[in-house]
């Protein structure tokens, strides 16, 4: 059995716990809308009793509590949905990096319906047809000397505009590559200040979710998740090679290759491939998706110039001279243009089989390739159309994928917060309990003081 | 379950964003009339539009062609029918001829030649330009006077063929030259004269007052004009034949408009119900967040 002064002990205990949990609740409440935070719960437990069990049990009736202490400040966390949470956000960040690059790329090869390339092509074929009926026209000759103009800079433009957009993509990349950097450099830091805490035996709750944040963000961009997360000594690696292993840090770097950038690890100084993430999304754009646009155009080009030089050159132009190209030779998507000699005089445009100005026979050859399987079994307006669904479907999938990818994350977050978030009205509650326990505790102190008074003032005088 | 605050604002945010997603997506379709306005948002249908699109241009073009191949058979056909006129004007003369009257047989001569000269006007008929009866040569005149000796008059035109595509891989010659319709250089029957020295040896014949070689001009006049009507009724048959295809090319076009139009535009009533219900969906979004958002303990501690 205690005495007077292990009640105001006692008393002590219980002032001391219930304001650290009060403090506890306060700190909830003061981060209820801190991205990351996870709720903290001051875990109570009694002290042990006196005297030990079996000592004077008789004389006293049992054991006696000797007050409340503070077991440990838990931090509630699901490290399982913290993994899932991670793969939803690399393959988010992944969806998303391509979605804005697919976008631009749809954008410079559908700029709206009636202006692509296979709208084009068909008042190509449509003003050469033209010419098939009226060859010694000049005018008609003229208009179609403009289309192929205007289609040959529309195939310059595109290619020009999607080289620009896979050099922006490096730039993103590189910026990208900074932030992992500055990313592993904190990771690393909070490695180490986690680790001395935990030597002190104190529970690095606050370092734990900054960390879990920057790893959270890491995921975002590369996809990479943490191996051995919930301690002290913490590794990340990246296609195999570790970027942050304890507080050691190996930054990536930015190397110029054959095919734009490439990303060198400094643990072994090779080249990584990073397939998930911000990253892997901007090279999914670069390396992958843009590249067979610019195939796919630059084989509708070569195969426009063949199929028109090789008609048009059996043909006699008004000037009565034959075998001239139309298209400038050799050319690609990237700077097809007219033969000089069509850009100096339309006469020399040849419609005709033999040496007549009203015969518009090779004229019309050309107008038919309008429906002649040229390329593989398909026209070239087929072509042109299936290159409009390769943009399409590959961003209309990209699209669903940031979609799904949103809608379970947001299910994960929800089960995250359900565990990890702060709700206010409980927090409330919790506080009100702890106010009051502290106020009882208090009166316990009066109660024990007071009883202490009586002995001294009041007995034996 | 616990319900964290984090929790309802972070579903009531996206919530809303996908409820205003859909309503600008709507509000989009209502306002352009378009199901789609970039491949991504339904590539099947947007592949299928293009194609239509490029269907409907081939179409509009073979309509094109139909236009100008009727203009020019109509012009062939007018210019047939004058020169039969004129082939029957020149048989009326022949058979005026009259033994006793050397000078209203005279004039009578005159008036062939003039006929003669009419039919050389009517075969380098023009149009913008163009003769239509010279085959390829058609900045040539296709029938000039020779000036020295016989023939007097010299086809300069090679016959060639002007087709049209009417359809897919279907074309049809528009026009007719001149050599074929006024038998130079023995084209269609290499034992008679052309329409022109036919018609020089009969205002011979009716200037000497032959009445046996009068008769035989009128003979081969007569080959002639049956000729020209044979023509006529084959140059006939063309135009109808054009005609039947731009009707044809119409409905086609009509009918893939139709087809693009479905499977371009959007469906403006269901559009404008679908863009109401979606105001409604997100106005009781808000509020229901809202209310949510107003109760709290703290109200009451």
């Amino acid at each position: 059995m205690s005495g007077l002064f292990g009640i105001i002990h006692l008393g002590l205990s219980a002032l001391l716990s219930h304001r650290s949990a009060l403090s506890v609740r306060s700190h909830n409440l003061a981060n209820a809308d801190t991205p990351g935070y996870s709720r903290q719960d001051a875990i109570l437990g009694a002290n042990p009793p006196v005297p030990a069990a079996g000592t004077a049990e008789a004389l006293i009736g049992g054991q006696h509590g000797t007050g409340v202490h503070v077991v440990t400040i838990h931090r509630a966390r699901e490290s399982f949905l913290g993994v899932q949470a991670r793969i939803c956000k690399g393959a988010l960040g992944r969806y998303r990096a391509a979605t804005s690059a697919l976008r631009e790329a749809e954008s410079i090869l559908a700029p709206s319906p009636g202006e692509d390339v296979s709208a084009l092509l068909d008042r190509f074929w449509d003003a050469w047809e033209s010419v098939a009926n009226q060859p010694e026209n000049l005018g008609l000759r003229r208009v179609l000397r403009e289309l192929a103009i205007t289609l040959g800079d529309t195939f310059q433009h595109c290619v020009q505009r999607l080289n620009s957009v896979r050099l922006t993509l490096d730039d993103g990349i590189q910026a990208r590559v900074d932030e992992v950097n500055d990313l592993a450099a904190q990771i690393a830091e909070q490695n180490r200040r986690i680790s001395v805490a935990q030597a002190e035996g104190r529970a690095p709750n606050d370092l734990l979710d900054a960390r879990d944040v920057l790893l959270d963000r890491l995921a975002e961009i590369t996809g990479a998740l943490p191996v051995n997360s919930e301690v002290g000594h913490l590794i990340v690696y990246l296609d195999g090679r570790p970027l942050v292993q304890g507080q050691s840090v190996y930054p990536i770097s930015v190397v110029s290759g054959a095919g734009g950038i490439e990303i060198h690890s400094s643990y072994d100084d090779a080249a990584i491939a990073i397939t998930n993430g911000e990253i892997g999304g901007l090279l999914y754009a670069r390396d992958t998706a843009i590249p067979d646009y610019l195939n796919q155009l630059d084989s509708l080009a070569t195969t426009l110039i063949a199929e028109v030089n090789a008609r048009h050159q059996t043909g006699f132009g008004l000037d009565g001279v034959t075998g001239r190209d139309f298209f400038l030779a050799g050319a690609t998507a990237g700077d097809l243009a007219l033969d000089p000699a069509i850009l100096a005089d339309e006469q020399a445009i040849a419609a005709a089989a033999a040496d007549v100005p009203g015969d518009g026979s090779i004229a019309l050859q050309i107008a038919n390739l309008r429906t002649a399987p040229v390329l593989a079994g398909r026209t070239l307006n087929e072509v042109a159309y299936a290159l409009l669904g390769a943009v399409g479907n590959d961003l209309g999938a990209h699209d669903s994928g940031v979609q799904a990818q949103e809608f379970a994350l947001a299910q994960i977050e929800q089960q995250q917060q359900s565990v990890s978030g702060v709700s206010i009205d409980e927090e409330i509650t919790y506080l009100t309990l702890s106010q009051r326990a502290y106020e009882a505790a208090a009166r316990i102190v009066t109660a024990a003081d007071q009883m202490l008074g009586i002995v001294l003032e009041r007995m034996g005088v | 379950m616990r319900i964290p605050d984090s929790s309802i604002a972070s579903s009531l945010i996206r919530q809303l964003s996908q409820a205003s997603a859909r309503l600008f997506r709507l509000q989009e379709q209502v306002a352009s009339g378009l199901a789609f306005k970039f491949p991504s948002q339904n590539p099947p249908a947007a592949m299928r539009a293009a194609s239509l699109r490029s269907g409907i241009a081939e179409l509009a073009r073979y309509r094109q062609n139909c236009g100008d191949a009727e203009r020019l058979v109509e012009m062939t056909e007018t210019t047939l029918r004058e020169m039969a006129d004129s082939l029957r004007e020149a048989r009326s003369a022949a058979v005026a001829m009259s033994p006793f009257d050397p000078d209203g047989n005279s004039a009578l001569a005159d008036q062939v030649d003039e006929i003669a000269r009419r039919i050389v006007a009517g075969a380098n008929l023009t149009s913008e330009g163009r003769y239509l009866l010279a085959g390829h040569e058609l900045l040539t005149p296709p029938v000039v006077e020779n000036p020295p000796g016989i023939p007097p008059y010299l086809y300069q035109g090679d016959r060639g063929d002007i087709p049209f595509q009417l359809s897919r891989g279907l074309s049809l010659v528009a026009n007719l030259d001149a050599a074929e319709v006024l038998n130079f250089d023995g084209a269609s029957d290499p034992a008679r004269d052309d329409t022109l020295e036919t018609l020089r040896q009969l205002a011979v014949a009716l200037r000497a007052g032959d009445g046996d070689a009068v008769a035989a001009g009128m003979d081969a006049i007569d080959w002639h004009l049956d000729r020209v009507v044979s023509l006529r009724a084959q140059i006939g048959a063309r135009l109808q034949h054009v005609q039947l295809a731009h009707t044809q090319l119409e409905t086609g076009i009509l009918l893939l408009r139709e087809q693009l139009s479905e499977v371009q535009h959007v469906d403006i009533t269901k559009a404008v119900i679908e863009l109401r219900s979606q105001e409604i969906a997100y106005q009781a979004a808000a509020a229901a967040a809202g209310a949510i958002h107003r109760a709290s303990l703290l109200e009451y501690f």
